[in-house]
């Protein structure tokens, strides 16, 4: 039997403890945040710092003509702006079409879900680019190359997000549901009022998956747009690299015009995630 | 040669799909590839035709593509017989290949494709364009072909036939750092051989500490191909793949092109020599510092290391390990095909006249003073304006030199195979650690030698040949 002094001692932090785990942390803040920092610091500094390695910025040196040649190489408001049309599109079907799919496969009894569960995540399987070629077929005979639709138009629906969120309906109890049913309310009313937002933090780990998948996309749009103002940032930022001579400032500051949304996506989706994780635990 | 300062962002995706893309051309492709050309179109056919407009796909960024897109805007002013040109940048080359190949699938393929030089076997092989020495033939009054550098067109020449215009293109350098090779003691008219080089690594390795002697770019892996020519052998057999039934072996281990590599290798087992890995722009960076006395690099690196503030620099041609008639610099860069299936005689004609208006003297010229590319007209060296130039650029004028006087053999051709792509990749995973003097040079030639043959045998039952 443990008494009370023996179990305040193993809570109490131990020096080793304590060092190793700070350790531990600062090695895992290494690792996320050095490329970023590389990135913004790089995309800052002239390109005689940048061939030096001086990779802490002297203030007096710091310059944004690298982010003025990246804006004016390629155009970048505009392909903004194809982005974020492409990221919404893709991410909200996404999501909206998982959330349906996977409620379909937990709540309902039907016979075969399992069967088609399992023939779902096997999609996850198939290398993306064996899909390439016959999506590419598709699109064209659809008339829809170079057009903002044909980027998002193969990806409006992922197995992923539903996988996640039949993980995350499976793990609620069954009777909300049934009383939901019993209550009268319909499937689509069940799962936006009841089911939903019990399911918050899935539901945004499963929005930010789709929203970053969207946003970094590269091949596909490439692919499948020609015209500049029809193609996302991605493919713009790849132009601003020459095949022989190359200047890292100029690249890196486009990295870093590409990057910031995303940056920006996680911190804020971050806040509804621990939020959401805490509810859950309480 | 394709970005010896930067790798394709995921190469290993591209290869997939174009052996995907391959696999289902092979039928349609490799019966025409042949026969593609009962006639090539002449330029009157745009004399009937209305305003023409063509498009054309590149993988020209930075710099180069700036310069690029200032000559097409140019031509659109101009607007020659209603001629408008739609360019389009598609990614870097691996990326536009792959666009190249899904589009053939659908016949909706550019009218004029700028693709690299590695790319050139597969672009035969797919059969898609008209060789341009039967456009030239069939239009005596445009292109000049005989204008066009004599070394440029060995490389894009099969069975005596110019497949692609060569545009934007480069020699490779042997890069000097003035300042440590005059602190050393070295006289840069003995790097004319690889074993000047080596000696001259040895003496700078030697005499300043701290200062490695030598680096060359490891990503692409072009340098074997570059030191296989400058040794004066074939790359891969019979005859760089140049006639007949094209490439069927590699080859890596030939005498003077394995005593070539040993020079290298033995380099850098010694610590006289620098590794920068696969990262090419660290290579840039650490001989812009001072870190290496002397770099192998393209010519087009020279902006780069402008660019990163350092002065005390020039450049040699290539250093040569075979007798100087017979072995040279491979040229790299990228040429300009015409797509025949699916387009219009008005529309091969119009790309006919672009190109020929891309490949004249004065657009040479403006274009590889904007873009560090060499010209590839052999009439610029006889402007005025380009001669002050080169006064005023020692570096481009050794790259213009070096151009002029490669010699034209079989070695300096460089080996045409569609596997060329997969043989860089095989070749620079079974020899990086070779070349950097650890395990055997001689075993690990022989193992890459073997698979990379394996690589063009694969490669040739797919494209059914």
């Amino acid at each position: 039997m443990t008494g009370p002094s023996t179990s305040r001692a193993l809570l109490r932090p131990r020096p080793l403890d304590s060092a190793l785990r700070w350790t531990g942390l600062a090695v895992l803040v290494v690792v996320v945040a050095g490329p970023v920092y590389l990135t913004v610091a790089t995309a800052l500094l002239t390109p005689a710092d940048i061939a030096a390695g001086r990779l802490l910025p002297d203030p007096r040196h710091l310059t944004l003509a690298n982010v003025r040649e990246a804006l004016a190489s390629i155009p970048l408001g505009r392909q903004y702006l194809t982005s974020v049309a492409v990221t919404a599109i893709q991410a909200t079907c996404q999501v909206v079409l998982g959330a349906m799919a996977a409620y379909a496969l937990v709540f309902p009894a039907w016979k075969g879900r399992r069967l088609v569960f399992a023939l779902l995540i096997g999609t996850l399987a198939i290398p993306g680019e064996t899909t390439v070629l016959p999506n590419y077929e598709l699109v064209s005979g659809l008339g829809l190359r170079d057009t903002v639709i044909a980027v998002a138009l193969p990806f409006l629906a992922a197995a992923y997000p539903v996988f996640l969120l039949r993980q995350a309906f499976s793990d609620l109890p069954r009777e909300v549901w049934e009383a939901a049913s019993l209550d009268g309310a319909g499937h689509l009313r069940t799962l936006v009022s009841v089911i939903l937002p019990m399911a918050r933090p899935q539901l945004v780990t499963a929005a930010l998956w789709s929203a970053l998948a969207a946003w970094n996309g590269y091949f596909w749009p490439l692919l499948i747009t020609d015209s500049p103002q029809n193609r996302t940032v991605q493919v713009g930022l790849a132009q601003l690299v020459a095949s022989e001579s190359s200047t890292p400032g100029v690249v890196y500051a486009g990295t870093l015009l590409v990057l910031a949304p995303t940056l920006l996506l996680v911190l804020l989706g971050q806040r509804f995630l621990v939020n959401g994780l805490a509810a859950r635990s309480s | 040669m394709p970005a010896p300062s930067r790798r394709s962002p995921r190469p290993r995706r591209r290869a997939v799909v174009v052996a995907i893309a391959l696999g289902a051309t092979a039928l349609t492709g490799a019966c025409s590839s042949s026969a593609s050309t009962p006639g090539a179109v002449s330029t009157s056919a745009l004399a009937s035709a209305g305003p023409v407009t063509i498009t054309l796909w590149h993988g020209l960024g930075g710099a180069p593509g700036d310069a690029f897109a200032k000559v097409v805007s140019e031509f659109n002013a101009t607007n020659p017989q209603h001629i408008t040109v739609d360019a389009v940048f598609q990614g870097s080359y691996d990326d536009a290949l792959t666009k190249y190949t899904a589009a053939a699938r659908d016949g909706s393929t550019p009218d004029v494709m700028l693709t690299n030089d590695i790319s050139t076997g597969f672009m035969h092989d797919l059969g898609q364009t008209v060789p341009a020495g039967d456009l030239a033939k069939a239009n005596p009054g445009s292109l000049d072909l005989e204008h066009l550098s004599p070394a440029a067109r060995n490389y894009y020449t099969a069975d005596g036939t110019l497949l692609a215009v060569p545009f934007n293109t480069s020699v490779p350098l042997l890069y000097v750092n003035t300042d440590l090779l005059a602190k050393a003691g070295v006289d840069t008219s003995t790097l004319g051989t690889t074993d000047g080089l080596d000696a001259a690594a040895r003496k700078v390795a030697a005499a300043l500490p701290g200062v490695k002697g030598f680096a060359l770019p490891q990503a692409g892996g072009w340098w074997y191909e570059q030191m296989t020519a400058a040794a004066g052998e074939p790359y891969c057999t019979p005859d760089n793949g140049r006639s007949g039934g094209g490439a069927t072996a590699l080859s890596l281990t030939g005498p003077a092109q394995q005593q070539a590599f040993a020079t290298v290798a033995g380099l850098a087992r010694d610590g006289v020599s620098l590794s920068t890995g696969s990262d090419d722009n660290a290579l840039l960076n650490a001989f812009a510092s001072g870190q290496a006395a002397m770099m192998f690099n393209s010519s087009g690196a020279y902006s780069g290391l402008v660019k990163a503030g350092m002065k005390d620099v020039t450049a040699v041609p290539l250093p040569l390990s075979g007798p100087a008639a017979s072995s040279g610099p491979l040229i790299g860069g990228a040429a300009l095909w015409v797509s025949g299936q699916g387009h219009s005689e008005a529309q091969q004609a119009a790309a006919w006249t672009f190109i020929s208006y891309l490949s004249s003297a004065e657009v040479q010229e403006e274009f590889s003073q904007a873009s560090g590319y060499v010209p590839v007209n052999t009439q610029v060296a006889s402007s005025s304006t380009e001669q002050s130039y080169l006064a005023a650029n020692p570096v481009a004028a050794v790259a213009a030199k070096e151009l002029a006087e490669a010699p034209v053999v079989p070695a300096t051709a460089g080996c045409l195979t569609g596997a060329l792509p997969t043989v860089r990749k095989t070749v620079v995973a079974d020899l990086s650690q070779a070349i950097n003097g650890q395990g055997d040079l001689a075993a690990a030639l022989a193992k890459a030698e073997a698979d990379a043959t394996r690589n063009i045998t694969d490669y040739r039952a797919q494209a059914g040949k």
